[in-house]
């Protein structure tokens, strides 16, 4: 699709001005309602230091730090894997300037303020995962990372995402993913983030024809975090699959959203999300999908099960169809409930104490999201499952 | 047939669809068209109603005035003149009819009609019916028998009048006056509806039915329904709705609320076939109706059960408050839009007591160039220990112009409360078709069966009387969407 060439500066700018003018979302924003971020929008963050220090210079390894990429001169990368600064691709500004959703908060604080960000283009199947790694430090810093990726038609990558730190400050990553035909994306995050941090994340997807996009996520970290994903099918016989894994504990907020828009016939969608709730932590899960008209033989489909540890916690969820095209089969799923006594008693009668029987329950749970992925990705997601298990206070 | 002569038969059928499209030619008393405080004093002196009801009136206008129409919903219509509504219109010789004798011939004929059992047909059915026809509720039967068992049913104006301590302690709990935009409205100007009070210990000998009838061009009909069930006692409630077929809309907003005590059961089943618009969706009922019920007793009950066939618009949340330990809500719905008909309708089942327990059936069916939408809620309060709910919403898509939704929001704040909810959107399979067909079925009983088939479950929990109208009346509302 040809957009009209907007320059990251003059996307900044824009957004800038759309943030002057709304500012972040209240209460009665629907999108907004079970995520309370009045300690965001009290604070008044000032934006990270461009300058950066410290890097890397392993190969396939970005490191952010407080949103800013490292040289690019200083990267290295397999063949197929080309990096670029965002302000000198006017292709790919260009790109992620109209796909940025309308009236957006997150996405127009985070553009206002970021300062440049990475143009990557895969041409070919590689073999070696990309890392990018998101370092966070400081009290009452914003860091706005930006990145656009863009598989040609018939590229392979997998990409494993980290974001980590600690400070009280606020990290509003915007990326997008531009999935061309027949190319095929890998997608592991994971967020672990210190407790007192705030991460608000967007990124959008945009498939062609015959395209694959897989992305799995951990959210373990953070005092309220959401993490949003937007994913648009927009040509015949892509497929999409989203699963999820958050933890909550503490006050701590998770929020993971996600919209599927299914342009085009003969799409598939996947999604599962599985979470954990302990002490007064609160989360919800909104999913919406929406079928058009046009977009006949649809197969969609979500499930999301929340499990509660604590008489504290508050689990909310919203799965969302919304459906134009009459041939589809469309469904959603969701529970909410807490660990099967039955399954409990099972254990214990074979001798398990009541804390390791818990444990190993709710290490199932969340691990069938997960195993059956491939290394790398399965390894770096199941990492800061088991680390959030072993660190719980039963 | 030729496609030709099977087009015109279509037309012909499309447009004659609508059999309760007429309209009853009697004379009315009509106040001006408009709202403010005067009309407000004019409906409460006509129905001679005590100084505190007219209170309650103003404030509840005071507060309507402070709020803005809802636009959350997935539904679209021009904004609507409430300056332009008759908010009182009432038959002139229906000042409180003894018996049916002193009723309007002319109005008897109309439910005659509607196939209502008021009169000869009341011994066969044994369904006690309060019809109320524009703004005044014009005849209830089967009042003698039903108060040897100490039932109250009869307008909710006279209730007023006859039993104001028990109408000023229940209207208003379950659904406070500034709830939303049309509660608050139906508060200043509600016209009449019916009051059921069930005594402790009774179970309701017959089942009670209220018919309502938009007659009058321009008017509203704002209609509030209380049903009061003391400590074990039972009763089952029947609603239906019609209104001629005119090319203006006509606006319906009412509140029903329903009290339980404990151990006792309400059972409210509706067959909602207000006039729909025509295939252009020109015209019909804009119906803004709340509904609530609060399960205030131990092991109480509130079942809705509701057919939805009519209506331009649809926006109605039938909803459960489980106060009660171990209470009961349960809610289930058909849907079913044509033509240009909008519908967003659903539940809210809020969980506060232990071990309370609900089960949402909800059946959504969408043709022509419609939009159905599900919109439910469904929250686990901290003190809802063992609670249990389980939501299933189905969406049937017949054709291609139309749309279903499903907008379902859980929240729980309970470990020991389960939630399951489960949504399936399909359309009819081109197997089930053929297999209707070659078995020498036409388009449309195929449809229908098919159709009704999948309502079932709905269907079954309807008392009888409604069911093979409720059945019939899907086949008619689907007429014309497929072939």
């Amino acid at each position: 699709m040809p957009h009209d060439v907007v320059s990251f500066e003059r996307l900044a700018a824009d957004a800038a001005s759309r943030y002057a003018d709304n500012g972040w979302p209240g209460s009665k924003d629907e999108a907004w309602r079970f995520t309370n971020i009045n300690a965001i929008r009290k604070t008044e963050f000032s934006p990270a230091d461009t300058a950066i220090t410290g890097t890397s210079s392993e190969i396939n390894f970005i490191h952010f730090i407080n949103g800013v990429h490292q040289p690019i001169d200083n990267m290295s990368f397999n063949d197929g894997i080309i990096c670029q600064k965002l302000t000198d691709n006017a292709g790919l500004s260009s790109a992620l300037a109209a796909a940025i959703p309308h009236g957006h908060h997150v996405a127009d604080f985070a553009l206002a303020h970021a300062s440049d960000g990475l143009a990557i283009t895969i041409d070919q199947v590689v073999d070696n995962p990309l890392q990018m790694i998101f370092d966070y430090s400081g009290d009452g810093i914003s860091s706005h990372p930006v990145v656009v990726i863009k598989l040609l038609p018939g590229a392979d990558l997998t990409i494993l995402e980290e974001h980590k730190g600690d400070g009280a400050g606020l990290s509003a990553p915007v990326m997008l993913f531009c999935v061309e035909e027949g190319a095929k994306l890998h997608h592991a995050r994971r967020l672990i983030e210190s407790d007192q941090r705030y991460h608000l994340g967007l990124n959008l997807v945009q498939q062609k024809s015959k395209s694959v996009y897989s992305g799995d996520m951990v959210m373990a970290g953070g005092d309220i975090t959401r993490s949003e994903t937007q994913v648009s099918l927009m040509e015949a016989d892509a497929q999409s699959y989203l699963n999820a894994v958050y933890l909550g504990r503490d006050a701590q907020m998770r929020d993971v959203t996600s919209r599927i828009d299914h342009d085009a016939p003969d799409c598939q969608s996947f999604q599962r999300i599985h979470g954990v709730l302990d002490n007064q932590s609160k989360a919800v899960f909104q999913g919406k999908v929406k079928v058009e008209r046009y977009a006949q033989k649809t197969d969609g489909n979500q499930m999301s099960r929340t499990l509660i540890l604590s008489r504290e916690a508050e689990a909310n969820t919203k799965p969302e169809l919304e459906i134009y095209a009459d041939d589809v089969t469309c469904s959603h799923g969701a529970t909410i409930g807490e660990l099967d006594s039955d399954q409990l008693f099972y254990l214990m009668s074979r001798g398990i104490g009541c804390d390791e029987a818990r444990q190993m329950l709710i290490e199932a749970f969340l691990m069938d999201v997960v195993d059956a992925l491939d290394d790398p990705k399965r390894e770096w997601l199941i990492e800061p499952i088991e680390h959030w298990i072993k660190t719980r206070v039963s | 047939m030729s496609a030709t002569a099977e087009t015109v038969r279509q037309v012909e059928e499309a447009t004659g669809k609508y059999k309760y499209g007429f309209v009853t030619d009697i004379e009315v008393d009509k106040a001006p068209k408009g709202l403010s405080e005067d009309t407000i004093r004019m409906i409460s002196a006509k129905k001679e109603e005590p100084e505190w009801m007219l209170e309650w009136r103003l404030k509840a206008y005071a507060t309507w005035l402070k709020m803005d129409d809802p636009d959350w919903a997935m539904l679209n219509y021009p904004p609507i003149d409430y300056q332009d509504i008759h908010y009182y219109a009432a038959p002139k010789n229906a000042d409180g009819p003894k018996s049916l004798d002193e009723v309007d011939p002319e109005l008897l004929r109309t439910y005659e009609k509607l196939g209502i059992p008021l009169h000869e047909q009341e011994m066969l059915a044994g369904v006690a019916v309060d019809a109320v026809f524009d703004s005044v509720s014009v005849a209830t039967t089967f009042r003698e028998k039903l108060a040897e068992v100490g039932v109250i049913f009869c307008p909710i104006s006279e209730a007023i009048k006859n039993h104001p301590d028990l109408v000023k302690a229940y209207i208003g709990s379950v659904v406070p006056q500034g709830d939303n935009y049309f509660t608050a409205l139906n508060s200043a100007v509600f016209t009449d509806g019916s009051f059921v009070y069930i005594p402790k210990g009774v179970r309701c000998p017959m089942e009670l039915s209220t018919y309502f009838r938009i007659n009058e061009k321009d008017t509203g009909q704002f209609e509030r329904t209380l049903i009061i069930a003391e400590e074990g006692s039972y009763v089952s409630y029947l609603e239906g709705c019609t209104a001629p077929q005119r090319d203006e809309n006509q606006l319906h907003a009412a509140v029903v609320e329903l009290v339980t005590m404990d151990d006792a059961e309400i059972k409210y089943s509706t067959v909602q076939n207000w006039y729909p618009g025509d295939e252009n969706g020109k015209g019909g009922i804009y119906n803004f109706v709340t509904k609530r019920g609060a399960c205030r007793g131990a092991r109480s009950k509130i079942s809705w059960t509701q057919v939805e066939t009519g209506s331009a618009i649809t926006w109605k949340y039938p909803s459960c408050i489980l106060q009660g330990e171990g209470s009961v809500g349960e809610f289930y719905s058909v849907a079913v839009t044509n033509n240009a008909q909008q519908a967003d309708t659903g539940t809210k089942m809020i969980h506060i007591g232990a071990n309370t327990k609900s089960t949402i059936i909800s059946k959504g069916i969408s043709a022509g160039r419609s939009n159905n939408t599900y919109r439910g809620l469904v929250r686990m309060m901290p003190g809802a220990e063992n609670a249990r709910n389980f939501t299933q919403c189905d969406s049937l898509l017949v054709g291609d112009q139309c749309g279903a939704h499903t907008v379902p929001y859980i929240t729980s704040r309970n470990p020991s409360a389960k939630v399951e909810h489960e949504a399936t959107t399909s359309r009819i399979s081109e197997d089930q078709m053929f297999y209707c067909l070659q078995r020498g079925m036409t388009t449309e009983d195929a449809v229908s069966l098919i159709v009704n088939g999948f309502c079932k479950e709905v269907m079954k929990e309807l008392p009888m009387e409604f069911a093979v109208e409720a059945q019939k009346l899907i086949g008619i509302s689907l007429e014309g969407s497929v072939g």
